[in-house]
């Protein structure tokens, strides 16, 4: 399976002013059939979210890509002993330990360096994707979409507020575990768009928390007719760096865009 | 190079609030220049947050003063907010009129949640010359404050001015009670407006750190 993608985060215009850097991040993998992707939002109350999202983004999908090759070995003996069906990939399961693996890797760093954790305090957004389905992992704001041929884009995963627009939960809070979301489907998405909360004011919905399809659906064509796609990531930048989107939020701003290819939509592979 | 897409935006998501109600003592005690310098100040108020283009369509003012304890200005955003001239008359019964404030505040919190506003911490900042006089009423208007402090729903300020009872400020709020000096209500208001400016336009998760007030004595 091919994917085009599209990604970019960028430093939001309140960051510039005071002097913080770009506290989001994304990490993309693809593993076979399955496109790992991966968005995390450092808080701003954080001396060093930044590191902290990179360092999150990475582990997690890291993680579950040693989860799904283990799997995938074992699974690979256990068709060459001719032994009994191998038991079902538990997707919940190895999204967890992806989550567990980030925030680990997050306690790692904050001993290493004798900071608190809470220094390193970032949302955490995980989404995967295989041919059929799809399966996501979240704690905290930011927003999963599905992307479809034939129907408007669909939320998959909601952002998570506290009470107050200025808070939400962090992989680095004491009950992070009771925070984490998952969620799945049995569907073909053309695509998936992953975004922290600085897109969020311009296509998802605040009350109902449902996906704007004036908004992804340019961005959905202008994606899959993009002649050439060197250079598709600072293109992007540019979109998310135009006025029109800087007038909405003065925040950081990660979207990243995946779309199947058209001529590998009807493949399935073995 | 390819061209950037031409999105659109949901129209129906409405701007974050920061709601501030005001709850302002116009006890006898404040006659003369106190209450003068206060209806200054309050002007003052507005000409900052409407300075701000930001700020004016998210900052919400509300006014409730004592005594009696009456709402004279409900919310309303920064940009629209006209001052009202406060006179001074009366008692001081600062437990109702924190009471109403606070009420006030759960039913503005209402109308965000049920049109899926998004809002920051509500800012309440009481101003006070005098002691109360409706008996203990503030100390359960007390208990309700702490209990909101803790949990992160209000910010709560108390600001004496001269002759106010600050043993009673003080137990008021998780905050130290801050002293105006003389009747700097100008200088005082202006802070007021910049810090509800920076908070208005701060970002999911941040602590937005105040400047110090410089109209406070120690």
């Amino acid at each position: 399976m091919n994917w085009r993608i599209a990604k970019a985060s960028i430093i939001g215009t309140g960051h510039d002013k005071t002097g913080m850097p770009c506290q989001d991040s994304h990490y993309v993998m693809q593993l076979r059939d399955t496109l790992i992707i991966a968005v995390s939002d450092g808080l701003g109350s954080a001396k060093l979210s930044h590191e902290g999202s990179r360092i999150a983004c990475a582990s997690a999908v890291e993680a579950y890509a040693n989860t799904v090759e283990a799997a995938f070995n074992t699974t690979a003996l256990t068709l060459a002993a001719d032994q009994h069906t191998p038991a079902p990939f538990n997707y919940e399961s190895a999204l967890q330990t992806a989550f567990f693996s980030a925030r680990n890797a997050l306690e790692r760093e904050s001993n290493r360096t004798q900071l608190p954790l809470r220094d390193y305090a970032c949302t955490l957004l995980v989404a995967v994707i295989e041919a059929e389905s799809w399966y996501s992992m979240h704690i905290g704001d930011g927003t999963i979409v599905g992307l479809y041929t034939q129907q408007p884009a669909k939320t998959l995963s909601i952002p998570e507020n506290g009470e107050f627009i200025n808070s939400t939960t962090p992989i680095t809070s004491d009950d992070y575990q009771s925070h984490m979301r998952y969620a799945h489907g049995h569907e073909l998405l053309a695509g998936v768009a992953l975004l922290s909360d600085g897109v969020t004011p311009m296509c998802i919905n605040y009350k109902s928390g449902s996906a704007y399809d004036g908004f992804f659906r340019p961005l959905q064509s202008w994606l899959a007719d993009a002649t050439q796609l060197s250079g598709i990531d600072e293109s992007l930048k540019q979109f998310l760096d135009t006025p029109k989107m800087r007038q909405k939020s003065d925040d950081d701003m990660t979207l990243v865009l995946a779309l199947r290819e058209h001529n590998s939509e009807t493949v399935h592979s073995l | 190079m390819t061209t950037i897409p031409d999105v659109t935006f949901d129209p129906t998501n409405p701007d974050p609030r920061c709601a501030c109600i005001l709850i302002l003592d116009t006890s006898g005690s404040m006659h003369g220049e106190k209450i003068n310098q206060l209806n200054q100040g309050l002007v003052a108020f507005r000409d900052a947050l409407q300075s701000d283009s930001v700020a004016q369509s998210r900052v919400e003012i509300a006014i409730v003063t004592f005594g009696p304890a009456q709402l004279v200005q409900d919310f309303t955003t920064a940009g629209n907010f006209n001052p009202p001239t406060l006179t001074s008359s009366g008692d001081t019964p600062l437990g109702a009129a924190l009471q109403q404030g606070l009420d006030m505040l759960a039913l503005r919190k209402q109308v965000y949640k049920d049109n899926g506003t998004p809002y920051y911490r509500p800012w309440v900042f009481l101003i006070t010359d005098g002691a109360p006089t409706d008996g203990d009423a503030w100390k359960a208007a007390a208990t309700r404050i702490i209990d909101e402090e803790n949990k992160k729903g209000v910010a709560f300020f108390a600001v004496g001015v001269e002759g106010a009872d600050m043993q009673v400020l003080k137990q008021l709020s998780t905050r130290e009670p801050l002293t105006l000096s003389g009747v700097h209500f100008r200088e005082m208001f202006v802070w007021l407006s910049s810090s509800l400016q920076k908070v208005s336009q701060s970002q999911p998760g941040t602590q937005v750190p105040l400047a110090p007030p410089t109209w406070n004595q120690v």
